[in-house]
């Protein structure tokens, strides 16, 4: 049985983990979500760009969540890997940083109440409430809590003790509980997305297309690989190539549902001097009752 | 050209999938308007010439016919050259109102400095870039009640008038009360369950087309970002919170102020629409968001006030 100074120095040293996972992953999700510039825009950073760089000029906004990031990673770096004579200036330093990030939340959330805190990049952009703020609290408390001592980074990791081990793992798990991230990307997934707002991507639209006896059947018309012309209503996307019918040019027009792995195609072809409907081959399926999504601005 | 892109989707798609129901341009109940858009050719207190892209057309003015011109004035204050859209109530040979030189500043405040005319502002409103604008100190206390923080990287949506031939817009009214940050708006209003569907409700407001064009269709958006103008009106990974239209696509409009209804061909790319989550106050509060923004000959067919920035509306897109 252990006594109480041994726990609480098991529980000190399980902040270690809990620090460092938390450490490497913002930085991950900093650097893999914020999208590349495109037009250096105001318009399309001020859209993307959460948490308080915010608070910067708008030529400072990447630079400064780059430096953050970069920040984030070599202290937890060095919270792993410097020797005990210099393990507590990391321990330190972590301690001031998520002080630091607390009173920044707090001014951003003043400054700009509708702010994300950006903490884990753009997953991070619920408004700043107190689950961030106590987040921020807590680490800032469970870094200054590893001041002091005896062993080094890597080496508590070697010598874990069950205490040790559950400390951080239910720790570990109170953080992904109280996360607003978490909320959000739960939320986002169990709410289906209808299919007239889903993104899909133009390459998958053809490569279903390509994939239907409506394209095989058509196919001996083409005069061209590429479409002429491609747009999207709602849930369904039109792809125009160019063919040949009779000795005449035309236009075939395919009409590809979205958002089904096998989708509904329909087919026209049109000629392309006069505008007539030259075939229009019976649908593979009855027509359905006009839904909702059947029903086609015009 | 967008014409002709309009004309062939329309056609190509009823081809493939049927000609769609849906409501007639405009509801029966309520009077519509005809609306002439052309640049001033000659303007006197009796008649005014217009150069349309159907010709010259000569319009009689009656005493009563308001004009604006920056400020509510009368028809000596039109110029030769000026942009002007007319309002004529249906079956009157008479406008009843007149807007000339007008413009419409709205986006992202990136530069600011000032002079002895006033402020000099550059906006980002969006593809195709950055416009100037000017606000002359005699209208700067009007601004900023509503639009307090002319910095980068804030918000500003201003109505103005060409008023001298620098083709700089002086900016005369704000349009909207600015958002307090310069942050992310928020979700737009439109994401949420209520608001799902293909008919959505929300402000409608007007943008800045070439001088003396008079198409009748509308900005969107939401424009597939997978193809053509959608690029460039993608914003940034953001969830759509209207569901996704192409150029040529035909919204229904209804302004929910006057009772008018048409059926508006896409014609470009509304960049700045989701920044702005706010609400129109033409009658009663509409739901927050902007739906679309019109040309000026659609506003004004519809019933809305160039100089009012918005109207209350419904916005059919299936």
């Amino acid at each position: 049985m252990s006594g109480v100074p041994e726990i609480l120095l098991a529980v000190r040293a399980a902040q270690l983990p809990v620090v460092c996972a938390t450490l490497y992953f913002a930085a991950g999700a900093k650097l893999v979500t914020l999208p590349g510039a495109s037009s250096g825009s105001a318009l399309y950073d001020r859209s993307i760009v959460p948490g308080p760089a915010l608070l910067l000029g708008t030529r400072w906004r990447r630079p400064a969540i780059y430096a953050v990031a970069g920040m984030e990673i070599v202290i937890a770096s060095c919270l792993l890997l410097l020797p005990r004579g210099s393990a507590d200036a990391a321990r330190i330093a972590a301690g001031i940083v998520f002080a630091t990030g607390t009173f920044v939340l707090i001014e951003l959330r003043n400054q700009h109440p509708d702010a994300g805190c950006g903490c884990f990049g753009t997953l991070s952009r619920t408004p700043v409430g107190f689950r961030a703020l106590g987040r921020s609290c807590a680490l800032t408390v469970a870094s200054l809590a590893m001041f002091g001592l005896p062993a080094p980074g890597l080496a508590t990791l070697r010598t874990a003790t069950p205490v040790y081990t559950a400390v951080a793992l239910a720790e570990l798990v109170l953080l992904v509980a109280i996360a607003p991230e978490v909320s959000a990307v739960l939320t986002s997934l169990a709410r289906h997305e209808p299919c007239e707002t889903a993104r899909v991507p133009a390459q998958r639209t053809l490569r279903a297309l390509h994939a239907t006896a409506a394209w095989r059947a058509h196919r001996p018309l083409l005069t061209g690989d590429r479409p002429v012309d491609m747009w999207r209503e709602l849930c369904w996307r039109y792809v125009v190539y160019p063919c040949v019918l009779d000795d005449r040019p035309a236009r075939i027009v395919f009409a590809v549902r979205l958002g089904d792995r096998h989708p509904e195609v329909r087919a026209a072809v049109v000629d392309r001097a006069t505008g007539e409907v030259r075939s229009r081959p019976p649908d593979p399926v009855p027509p359905a009752p006009p839904g909702r999504m059947d029903r086609m601005p015009g | 050209m967008r014409q002709g892109v309009h004309a062939d989707r329309r056609m190509l798609r009823a081809a493939v999938l049927g000609a769609p129901g849906g409501p007639d341009a405009h509801d029966a109940t309520a009077p519509a308007y005809h609306v002439v858009r052309g640049i001033v050719a000659d303007a006197s207190p009796y008649v005014l010439a217009l150069e349309t892209a159907a010709g010259r057309t000569n319009l009689t003015l009656a005493p009563d016919t308001g004009v604006w011109r920056g400020e509510d004035t009368d028809s000596t204050a039109l110029r030769i050259g000026d942009d002007a859209v007319a309002r004529l109530p249906a079956g009157s040979p008479v406008p009843d109102r007149i807007w000339a030189a007008f413009g419409r500043v709205t986006g992202v405040i990136t530069a600011i400095d000032g002079d002895r005319t006033g402020a000099r502002l550059e906006v980002d409103t969006g593809p195709p870039g950055v416009r100037p604008l000017l606000i002359p100190h005699r209208y700067a206390d009007r601004i900023a009640v509503r639009h307090p923080r002319l910095r980068p990287g804030y918000l500003i949506d201003v109505i103005g008038a060409y008023t001298d031939r620098s083709g700089v817009l002086h900016g005369v009214r704000p349009a909207t009360s600015q958002p307090p940050g310069p942050g992310d708006p928020g979700e737009p209003a439109g994401t949420g369950s209520a608001a799902r569907g293909l008919v959505r409700q929300g402000g409608v407001t007007w943008y800045e087309t070439t001088p003396g064009d008079d198409a009748h269709g509308l900005a969107y958006p939401a424009i597939d970002p997978a193809t053509e103008a959608g690029a460039a009106c993608d914003s940034a990974g953001r969830r759509p919170y209207l569901p996704y239209l192409s150029i040529g696509s035909e919204p229904g409009v209804r302004n929910d102020c006057t009772g008018l209804a048409a059926r508006l061909p896409v014609l470009a790319c509304a960049a700045t629409a989701p920044l702005f989550n706010d609400r129109c106050l033409r009658c009663g509060t509409s739901p927050r968001g902007r739906l679309a923004e019109l040309t000026p000959a659609a506003f004004v067919a519809l019933g809305g006030e160039l100089d009012d920035g918005c109207f209350n509306a419904t916005v059919t897109v299936g």
